[in-house]
């Protein structure tokens, strides 16, 4: 009986770190440029992100960027942006994808070209991997 | 006479085709040449089905749909039926996507859609010009799609919503796109963001499909002066959507070039459509509820239709239960038979990539007289992608 008990719980153990393991990323930062003064809050980064808004507090407009679609950073960063469920974000950023709501959003392809639109953009707004960041751009949130 | 519709369709057919290559060739050229920032994607859907269960000889639905015992209308817009052989044809499809930016607030977005029901001809969906004005307003004009419903936008794109199908209860029209022109509001209010709409524009829709389930003649079926607008409103977990379209309608035979004469003796009609849907999206729960009204109430019917699923996403896995219906009444009962059905479906997505997902659904319709398509009970898979 004990023996059942033992294994029950290191299968329980086994279960919870193979969970673990699925849901821990790298981490993101999202980057602006430094000399950025957009006050933005968790809010605004989120509606700007999903393309719900690109005006700025100041009446001029976001220039969001995100990496490829499909990459594993786009969806730790959807995910980590947004409490819904994986199978939620990509059947609804497919939804925008073919609605032509993402003509205006840029899509690049790694942490580097993402650092340098963000440096030479002046709304420009995107995230790469926290470790990877450097250059003439500031953090405004990690997760 | 009866060769005639033929011709000029088939007429019509090569003449858009050139179009269409031509619209492609200046898209892709345009994109090599200039260094455009230009963008291709793509979707579709391998979807296999059969129906089983009531059979219903004596029905009103079009000869060429009788032959079988059962029958499914999966897809109402592009006559997608179901009987009761296992068919890949009815829903389908593969769409590709083309958007050129020209600056940074034009661009031209054209969208391409081949499918097994009607292979006679590739749709083009979409071709319009977007100017982004400033952050908050955009006018787009061209080739657009209706905005009937909330999944009316993605409505060909499969991998876009849990089901295996967006419910036909709700979702099946003789009109999904029009030609005219839009314009859209974006704000923010407090923590909501808004999404409002306002277009006016036309639809003709010649050999109509939705109509040769009802008739074996050819029919055009003509949205005139449309008017409408939409509105979403969303915060977090929720999405509010409401709709309303005006326009006129009417219904043509194209073998004689006459309009058809509707239940009130008229030729012509007007019809209101209105509606509402609301979403719940958690990392937990799915909840998808449509309520549409079209109100032909003047000249034929009005019909109230609805949707209401659950869902709950399990990691890969969407398992969803639905309960959807359509419900017809009619001031002209000497003339015309109203409709109305209902159906429950049982549902599941695995999102097998993260672009590609495999579907596994069933159906169980009730049709209440028991006169239009006949009980059924449908069996579906899919595998949905995009590119």
């Amino acid at each position: 009986m004990k023996l059942i008990t033992n294994k029950i719980l290191v299968a329980a153990v086994l279960f919870s770190a193979a969970l673990g393991s699925l849901s821990t990323h790298a981490e993101i930062a999202v980057i602006v440029r430094a000399d950025s003064h957009v006050p933005y809050d968790d809010l605004l980064i989120e509606k700007i992100f999903l393309v719900q808004t690109l005006s700025l507090p100041d009446g001029s407009k976001a220039e969001p960027v995100h990496q490829k679609d499909g990459s594993t950073i786009h969806s730790d960063f959807m995910l980590g942006l947004l409490n819904k469920a994986p199978s939620f974000i990509r059947s609804g950023w497919s939804k925008l994808t073919f609605t032509g709501a993402l003509k205006s959003v840029k899509e690049l392809p790694n942490d580097e070209a993402v650092i340098k639109y963000v440096e030479s953009t002046p709304n420009g707004i995107g995230y790469v991997d926290a470790k990877k960041v450097k250059g003439n751009v500031r953090v405004i949130m990690k997760f | 006479m009866r060769n005639t519709p033929y011709i000029n369709s088939t007429r019509a057919y090569v003449k858009r085709t050139i179009v269409e290559a031509s619209l492609l060739t200046f898209l892709f050229g345009a994109g090599a040449t200039h260094a455009l920032d230009f963008n291709v994607s793509g979707f579709g859907s391998i979807v296999a089905g059969y129906s089983s269960g009531g059979c219903t000889p004596n029905n009103t639905l079009s000869d060429r749909y009788n032959a079988s015992c059962t029958r499914f209308i999966a897809d109402w817009a592009h006559a997608g039926v179901y009987n009761s052989d296992v068919d890949y044809r009815p829903e389908s499809k593969l769409g590709v996507q083309g958007t050129v930016k020209f600056n940074n607030s034009i661009s031209f977005t054209s969208q391409l859609v081949a499918r097994s029901a009607d292979v006679s001809q590739i749709g083009l969906e979409w071709a319009y010009l977007t100017y982004d004005i400033n952050p908050a307003w955009t006018v787009q004009a061209g080739r657009k799609r209706l905005p009937l419903f909330y999944y009316s936008d993605s409505q060909d794109v499969g991998f876009s919503y849990p089901w295996l199908r967006l419910p036909p209860d709700v979702y099946g029209w003789d009109a999904v796109n029009y030609n005219g022109a839009s314009t859209t509001y974006h704000k923010l209010l407090g923590t909501w963001s808004l999404k409002a709409d306002a277009f006016a524009g036309n639809e003709s829709t010649k050999n109509s499909s939705y109509a040769k389930l009802y008739y074996t003649e050819p029919k055009t079926i003509d949205w005139t002066n449309i008017v409408g607008g939409d509105l979403e409103l969303n915060r977090e977990w929720l999405t509010f959507r409401l709709t309303y379209i005006h326009s006129g309608y009417q219904q043509i035979d194209q073998a004689t070039g006459e309009r058809d004469t509707w239940p009130s003796g008229a030729n012509t009609g007007r019809q209101t459509i209105y509606g509402a849907s609301l979403n719940v999206d958690t990392e937990h729960a799915l909840v998808r509820s449509e309520y549409s009204v079209f109100d032909r109430g003047q000249f034929q019917y009005t019909a109230n239709a609805w949707m209401i699923g659950a869902g709950v996403p399990l990691g890969k896995w969407t398992p969803m239960i639905t309960a959807s219906g359509y419900v017809e009444s009619t001031r002209f009962p000497d003339n015309y038979v109203p409709s109305n059905w209902s159906t429950i479906s049982l549902s599941v997505r695995y999102d097998l990539t993260r672009s590609s997902a495999l579907k596994f659904q069933v159906d169980r319709l009730r049709d209440g007289r028991n006169t239009l398509m006949g009980d059924a009970n449908m069996i579906g898979v899919s595998y949905d992608f995009v590119f």
